[in-house]
């Protein structure tokens, strides 16, 4: 039985920790509190490819031209542009109140400078600047770039929606090499939100005000294009690396919007009434396995063939998807299903697959020499790490000599770099996603495209597939891009530089106190609102 | 005393530097490459490689310690090849978390664990000390997560009395910064005072049998004066020698802690420099951890001469 002193002492104690206050928990109405997908740790959207760099990206600055959830390319920054008869020279001229968060205005040399350092680290921006003869200041608000032969898709490259982002910045920034990423202390921004440097703290803490002197388009908002209108006067990200723990700060109050929602956590965060459960990113994330191209078995076609024609997407999806159908699609293409590109071909190469008969033919057929294979797979990555252990399941059942090497991800991303063979550090497999619309059309695409050693990890090497992506750059309409693009695809399926796992997608939870969240390719702070 | 606090800090120069050269030859042998990390998924060789050497990593094992080594001398840590700010700036900020979060669980520890191990110890054989000695073993049984779990599902989303993360600095006002650190210190506290109770207990038999205890006893001086004065006293050596090792034990233990509780501390910015292979950052929090637990097996040794004055040092 509880004694009296025992019963006071018990209420006393609950008193007490009534009368504490919950400090994190009441947000005004007039700041967001965000949960990013990441910690952010480098402030360089151009020098590097991270995610979380790029949504930073998009809230410090703007871009000359922008996608639309259609993925028609708008202007942005540019009021419009007018294109010489032969096609060769592009000006662009910028609208009116375009102004950096330093107080300056942005002028035409600022966005040649910005252009210059993106084209020089980004696939797309390369196939510009590979054609680009100069860039001319006409104005402070106007600009010429003059092209060695027509580049229909300028505007396009321009309104790149994924890393690397082609943002403005001002001429002193973006006049330093890529290679050399900004400092916390040169985040300048074009953009609606202005990055409160002083207020981050890594692992913790990201803080962006609104920036009232940024002039929205008139239009309606549709992803990166059109008004990008900011509700809330102060946006604190915070960094929550514990699922369980993010889901918990949703349930309570403490934040806002949680960008990604752990698969497992949905059906618990679904049952909560105050919280919504929004799409996410509807181009959503494709999972892909990677060959090393340089080294037996996988330089021999036959067997990555054999490979491919043994995976069961369905099996790697559910695997990072906590086995809801709903939340992934089955994706046999090299582009994201529901977009331009993301048509399988006709007849599908992986319609029977798994066949694994017909993977065991292919492999006899390759006259595999036992040559030993190795998977790089990182344990600390939960949506990547199944996809290993199913290919390492499935190459067994082939007969394959496989070797799985479990790792953390600091050491895959250093070994899939090296180019050295097995016996020497090397590697034959290594799994990874996609945003999928990193992968949208060909020029991005680099888990299609052949560049060889100039290119991804892997370093497949096709001659017809970069012709082919030449022509695609210089088509004159969308229905010759749209036939090059098919091309592509029936190429890569014969040539097998990568296996599609499949399409899966990672849903975004927020309070049901906030309106206006765009599922877009990113988590955009603009539109949304405190109902 | 003096010379021999002043002899300890010195004979801590050389200890620094072997742990700096066996941290640094440890991380430059070590897999992975910041580089590859900051260029990201989508990167090629070639841009990875610029990237190394903008950070100039790829410079040889010894210019890239000698001028580590350069840094350190002139009182600077170096930056972080990730944010690019300042390693004594990092960990200048996020030492208040973590010292806070430390001391109020060795308050909790020292608060609960002690009585309640002089009270096993008293009540030895009985079902208090049974009790006691069940709740010692779940402390040590369940890990820190599942506790910080369950702390928070039930303190911060079924009676929503406290905040399930983050972290208030103490400037912001006491309250709300004891509130962010009272479910994580409890969490992180259970298994220390699970193993300070039993080390209290033990501690506590030993000398409730010796001959001194039965004396006190004869000349009619009350349980309380017996336990909290005359056993207490002589057993607390054990005691804090243990507390001691608990403090060096708790900056692994803060590590799942403040990663469960999204707090800013020291644990999460050595978890996040291991991964990203931040290695100044690594550098950096390792001497100081180092530098912490040299400090903390000082002040024991020099508590053993309070506690019992037979130490000479």
């Amino acid at each position: 039985m509880m004694k009296r002193r025992t019963l006071l002492g018990a209420v006393a104690g609950g008193a007490a920790a009534a009368a504490l206050p919950r400090p994190a928990i009441s947000a005004g109405a007039s700041v967001l509190k965000f949960v990013p997908q990441a910690n952010l740790t480098l402030f360089d959207p151009i020098t590097t490819t991270a995610a979380v760099t790029q949504n930073y990206g998009y809230y410090v600055w703007d871009t000359l031209y922008a996608l639309d959830e259609h993925l028609n390319t708008h202007p942005q920054m540019a009021a419009g542009h007018t294109i010489s008869d032969d096609q060769r020279s592009w000006t662009i001229t910028l609208r009116d109140g375009l102004t950096f968060h330093d107080g300056s205005p942005v002028r035409a040399a600022d966005c040649i400078a910005s252009i210059r350092r993106w084209a020089s680290a980004d696939p797309f921006g390369l196939d510009l600047a590979a054609v680009v003869a100069s860039y001319v200041v006409k104005s402070d608000k106007s600009f010429e770039v003059r092209l060695k032969k027509p580049f229909p898709l300028l505007a396009s490259a321009l309104a790149k929606p994924a890393s690397n982002v082609p943002f403005i910045m001002p001429e002193h920034v973006a006049a330093q090499p890529a290679s050399k990423a900004i400092s916390i202390d040169q985040v300048i921004g074009s953009g609606p939100c202005r990055f409160e440097a002083k207020e981050y703290v890594s692992g913790n803490r990201a803080v962006f005000t609104k920036f009232t002197d940024y002039v929205p388009r008139p239009e309606k908002p549709s992803w990166a294009a059109g008004g990008k209108v900011v509700n809330f006067d102060r946006i604190e990200w915070h960094v929550i690396a514990d699922p369980g723990t993010a889901a918990a700060a949703l349930q309570s109050g403490e934040v806002d919007w949680w960008e990604l929602v752990l698969p497992n956590l949905i059906p618990l965060l679904a049952a909560n009434k105050d919280v919504v459960i929004g799409e996410g990113n509807p181009t959503g994330y494709m999972g892909c396995l990677r060959f090393n191209h340089l080294f037996p078995p996988f330089d021999n076609v036959l067997i990555r063939r054999a490979v491919m024609l043994s995976v069961d997407q369905s099996a790697y999806m559910r695997a990072v998807t906590a086995n809801n159908p709903k939340n992934f699609t089955i994706c046999h293409s090299f582009f994201p299903i529901g977009t331009t590109y993301g048509v399988p071909p006709d007849p599908d190469p992986m319609a029977k697959a798994p066949d694994l008969a017909a993977a065991r033919k292919l492999i006899e057929e390759a006259k595999y020499g036992g040559e030993k294979i190795v998977i790089i797979n990182p344990t600390d990555f939960p949506s990547i790490q199944p996809f290993g252990e199913i290919t390492y399941a499935t190459l067994k059942k082939l007969g394959l000599n496989v070797q799985l090497v479990e790792t953390d991800w600091g050491t895959v991303v250093e070994r899939r770099a090296s180019k050295a063979p097995i016996d020497q550090g090397g590697w034959s497999i290594f799994h990874t996603w996609w945003e999928g619309i990193s992968l949208y059309n060909p020029a991005v695409n680099p888990i299609l495209l052949g560049q060889g050693l100039e290119g991804w990890f892997g370093w497949y090497k096709s001659e017809p597939m970069m012709a082919l992506n030449a022509g695609w750059l210089t088509a004159p309409t969308a229905t010759d891009r749209h036939a090059i693009g098919a091309k592509m695809q029936a190429l890569g399926f014969q040539d097998v530089p990568t296996v599609p796992l499949g399409q899966f997608f990672i849903r975004t939870g927020y309070r049901n106190t906030l309106t206006g969240v765009i599922d877009g390719a990113a988590p955009y702070p603009w539109n949304v609102r405190r109902a | 005393m003096l010379s021999y606090i002043v002899r300890r800090l010195l004979a801590t120069i050389p200890v620094m530097g072997i742990v700096a050269l066996f941290v640094f030859s440890l991380l430059y042998l070590a897999p992975g490459d910041p580089a590859a990390i900051i260029a990201g998924d989508q990167a090629t060789v070639e841009q990875i490689a610029k990237i190394r050497a903008s950070l100039g990593l790829d410079q040889p094992f010894v210019v890239r310690f000698g001028h580590w080594l350069w840094q350190i001398v002139h009182g600077n840590l170096g930056t972080s090849v990730f944010t690019g700010q300042p390693v004594s700036t990092m960990i200048a900020e996020r030492i208040e978390p973590t010292l806070s979060l430390m001391v109020l669980t060795m308050l909790i520890a020292l608060t609960l664990a002690i009585p309640l191990g002089v009270i096993a110890a008293w009540k030895h054989g009985t079902w208090i000390d049974r009790a006691i000695m069940i709740f010692a073993v779940l402390g040590f049984s369940v890990p820190v997560f599942v506790v910080a779990y369950l702390l928070a599902y039930v303190f911060g989303l079924t009676f929503r009395l406290l905040p399930v993360q983050g972290f208030t600095p103490l400037a912001k006002g006491f309250w709300p910064f004891l509130g962010t650190l009272v479910l994580p210190s409890l969490a992180l506290g259970a298994i220390y005072v699970a193993l300070l109770a039993r080390i209290t207990r033990a501690a506590m038999l030993e000398v409730l049998a010796q001959d001194y205890v039965r004396t006190a006893r004869a000349k009619g001086v009350g349980q309380g004066g017996v336990l909290f004065v005359h056993a207490l006293k002589n057993a607390a050596n054990p005691v804090v020698t243990v507390a001691g090792l608990g403090v060096a034990l708790l900056i692994g233990g803060t590590v799942v802690t403040e990663t469960v509780f999204a707090i800013p501390g020291l644990g999460t910015l050595t978890v996040n420099a291991i991964l990203e292979r931040d290695y100044p950052v690594i550098q950096g929090v390792v001497l100081l951890f180092s530098f912490t637990y040299v400090l903390v097996n000082l002040i024991v040794d020099l508590l053993y001469s309070v506690f019992d004055p037979r130490i000479r040092l």
